[in-house]
């Protein structure tokens, strides 16, 4: 059996950056069989065997009902992993061992990583690996994530060494008599019962059974059985942190301070998030240049000087265009989003940021933390659609997931920026992204009136502020911008190369045809511009680029009116995600949402067309 | 239907697990039933498939009904077993048992169909407003307060306020209060931010 090791802990821990060190490059996103939480997982070598490392998502429990917890649940339990590595934050020792103690009544092997152990030092505490070692019954590294200290040590420890917990929490005496009383008549074991009575698990009738045992605890001590459960594993992590830990001076929060004050906290949120786009915007524009100008120069114009047959020639050319778009897109702009994204991630800021915004979003229906997506989505709706997953409610998800739909992704920017901002002013085409944003909030606020349902607050942590690593932000970009690669590029190349044959074979001709009233009646634009719309669907910008192309001239102010580029560009923006984005709508809230949201903003799109057609016209 | 139909009719389909089965009159007094309500049961377990007539007229448990009436009785067993480990004698530890697995409000019964209908964070149900008669919530305490934790309300997030060690006895500083109402709070040298509706749940008295 092939040797598997997972990583589990608490956020924030440093699990990524040892995952990372673990495995090198080859690092793979996956899902889980049966469950659409990603999973990280790379491979490593341990006397000439191949060891798979799994990076499990960060959680707080095990027992959350959340749907990442349910896959760390399954991971765990899972007898074909060799060894679980349990990784806790030494400066948060008493938290993360309450994590631990979970995880050790699976009685699967495990060893304990105590990571950040230099954090400590710098503080003057120190910690007593020999005497937790004693105290949990499994091997206790000491390691340091940032310098690399011990890291060589965790896989040889965790294949070798690895060995179930001998720590055992001892529960309040009902508690304890229901596990008894669960083992006795449905031979549930300790972890098993312990979960039956916080409602998780499959068997149908030991959680109706253990619900109304739970329901007695409940009663006799005016708290319920959950409450019970999670204060006995407190209370026994603490023992076990007092124990081993000698304490030593606090860290400094002068700068949090200011960022979690409403003044200059609110100013600080806005130019960092203004700022963002306005470097996306000009690194961006600089480096796409660079990208369709060495496709053109190197595959289109030998492409066609090859003399191949037309129909090839089509083909070929959809799908370096694909390719041109899609690399044209991806780094210049979502990879340069991504990078600061990381670092503002990485620095700790981002939780201070949904902390400020918490009632603003409670407006649209929202929380807080639902502005760590909707940021994301202006790099591109795909990945941020997915980060959705986080938020707590569905009411939440489909709320925000309207939102995202219609944030302006660096693909709209491009056309916004190569129609507007050229050809118009650079006013009118930050009146487009105003108009977006109010559109994008009347949405919100809509619709937390119709999708009335439970507001159920926001719990977040604040980790500490720290200082972002390089290698560490890249990585991050470069494994969030490989997921909308996988997603997007073979759908952009095969629908690009249908949309080239559809072309060829004059089902565009036709199609543009019977969209012309449309288009002139209703927006009053020149007839192919249904077609560069329709091209749009494919991806955002190339509704600008086929609209070049049909036009027969990048000078598009000589054959459009400044009205009609206005109008074709807040059409293109607002109206039907992209592919990309409606598989993932789909893949994350069903057909029916995704069908919903796509008819939404087609009526959107159109009507606010049609009115600036009119109203100025 | 409601609680105690329910409940008469589990009665009806666990006494007839026993062998041999009683006739009509003496299941009734066994159960201590009206003969009204012992004849509603007797209708609802017929309605459900549960229990058939046979020949001789006397009732039998059908498939289904044999199933349901096994789950009960495991059940019973189960909350029986449970209080004898907390240490009754055998027999208080039936009655007890017998009286509490009826005691099961209606609203715990719907909490856990709710639960098997959708398991996962649907299960957290929003707080009710305006019920903070119990106790002063973080809400009510500024910048710097060093408070304990009397009880947290078991809605909202709580299991996520659980897992972060916001529990019953934890002793908590109010580290920042926002003009949006929301609140830092220092919980085991943790930093962990509430919106308001969420800090209104944590009830909180001043450390000693």
């Amino acid at each position: 059996m092939p040797l598997k090791v997972a990583l589990v802990g608490n956020p924030g821990v440093g699990k990524s950056l040892i995952f990372n060190q673990l495995t090198g490059v080859g690092v793979e996103i996956g899902n889980y069989p049966g469950s659409s939480v990603d999973l990280l997982s790379g491979g490593s070598c341990f006397q000439h065997e191949r060891v798979e490392v799994l990076d499990l998502p960060g959680v707080y429990s095990l027992e959350d009902g959340a749907e990442t917890d349910a896959l760390v649940r399954r991971v765990i339990a899972d007898e074909s992993v060799t060894a679980v590595v349990a990784v806790l934050d030494a400066t948060r020792l008493e938290r993360n061992l309450y994590l631990l103690l979970q995880v050790a009544e699976y009685g699967r092997p495990m060893i304990a990583v105590v990571n950040m152990i230099d954090e400590t030092a710098r503080r003057g505490a120190a910690i007593d690996t020999g005497r937790l070692e004693r105290l949990l019954g499994v091997p206790v590294l000491a390691t340091s994530a940032a310098t690399g200290e011990g890291i060589d040590r965790i896989l040889p420890t965790a294949v070798l060494e690895a060995r179930p917990a001998t720590v055992e929490v001892p529960y309040d005496h009902h508690v304890e008599a229901a596990l008894s009383s669960l083992s006795r008549t449905f031979g549930a074991d300790r972890r098993e019962a312990l979960q039956a009575l916080q409602e998780i698990g499959d068997d149908a009738e030991l959680l109706e059974t253990a619900a109304a045992v739970a329901d007695e605890i409940g009663r006799r001590h005016r708290m319920s059985a959950s409450q019970i459960i999670a204060t006995n594993r407190h209370n026994h992590a603490r023992g076990i942190a007092d124990e081993i830990i000698t304490p030593g001076g606090g860290a400094g929060r002068r700068i949090d301070r200011l960022l979690t004050r409403t003044i200059p906290g609110i100013p600080i949120l806005a130019a960092v998030l203004v700022g963002m786009l306005l470097v996306v915007f000009l690194v961006g524009g600089v480096l796409e240049e660079y990208i369709v100008q060495a496709f053109d120069r190197f595959l289109m114009v030998p492409l066609a000087g090859l003399g191949l047959p037309p129909l090839l020639t089509e083909v070929l050319s959809s799908v370096v265009l694909a390719l041109q778009a899609g690399l044209g897109i991806a780094f210049p702009y979502i990879f340069t989003f991504y990078v600061l994204l990381a670092i503002v991630e990485d620095s700790g800021y981002m939780s201070r940021a949904a902390f400020l915004a918490d009632r603003a979003m409670h407006r649209v229906g929202l929380h807080g933390e639902a502005i760590i997506p909707l940021v994301l989505g202006f790099g591109c709706n795909v990945p941020a659609l997915m980060g959705t997953r986080l938020l707590p409610t569905r009411r939440e998800r489909t709320i925000a997931a309207f939102m995202i739909t219609m944030v302006p992704c660096s693909a709209r920017t491009v056309v916004i920026s190569g129609i507007v901002a050229s050809f118009v002013s650079l006013a009118a085409a930050f009146s487009i992204y105003l108009m977006v944003l109010v559109l994008i909030l009347l949405t919100g606020l809509v619709l937390s009136r119709v999708a009335p349902g439970p507001q159920l607050g926001m719990v977040l942590e604040m980790a500490p502020l720290r200082r972002p690593r390089p290698d560490l932000v890249l990585l991050k970009a470069w494994l969030r911008i490989k997921e909308f690669l996988y997603i997007a590029m073979p759908l952009l190349l095969v629908s690009s190369v249908i949309l080239g044959l559809l072309g060829y074979f004059g089902v565009i001709a036709a199609v543009q045809d019977a969209f012309a009233p449309i288009s002139e009646g209703l927006l009053g634009l020149p007839a192919y511009a249904s077609t560069a719309l329709l091209f749009g669907i494919l991806r955002k910008e190339m509704a600008f680029e086929t609209l070049v192309v049909l036009a027969g001239t990048a000078e598009l102010d000589t054959v459009m009116t400044s009205l009609q580029l206005y109008t074709f560009a807040v059409v293109s923006t607002l109206f039907v995600p992209c592919i990309s984005t409606i598989a993932v709508l789909r893949r994350e809230l069903g057909s029916r949402l995704a069908a919903l949201i796509t008819v939404y903003t087609v009526v959107l799109g159109l009507g606010i067309g049609a009115l600036i057609h009119f109203a100025a016209g | 239907m409601t609680g105690a139909h329910a409940d008469h009719e589990e009665d009806l389909l666990e006494s007839l697990l026993q062998e041999p089965v009683p006739d009509d009159d003496e299941l009734a007094a066994r159960l201590g039933l009206e003969p009204a309500v012992f004849d509603q049961a007797v209708a609802a377990a017929e309605e459900h498939g549960r229990i058939e007539r046979e020949a001789g007229g006397r009732f039998r448990l059908s498939r289904e009904g044999r199933r349901v009436a096994r789950r009960i009785a495991r059940r019973h067993r189960a909350l029986a077993c449970f209080f004898e480990e907390l240490g009754m004698e055998r027999e208080a530890a039936e009655r007890e048992a017998c009286t509490l697995e009826h005691g099961l409000s209606d609203e715990a019964i719907a909490r856990l169909e709710d639960h098997l209908r959708c398991p996962g964070p649907c299960r957290e149900r929003p707080c009710e407003t305006g019920r903070d008669t119990d106790g002063q919530s973080l809400l009510d305490y500024g910048e710097g307060a060093r408070v304990c934790i009397t009880a947290v309300r078991p809605c909202g997030r709580y299991r996520r306020l659980m897992d972060m060690g916001v529990v019953p006895g934890e002793e908590v500083v109010v580290r920042r209060r926002l003009s949006n109402r929301a609140v830092v709070i220092e919980v085991k040298g943790c930093e962990i931010g509430l919106s308001p509706e969420c800090a209104a749940t944590v009830l909180a008295t001043p450390c000693p």
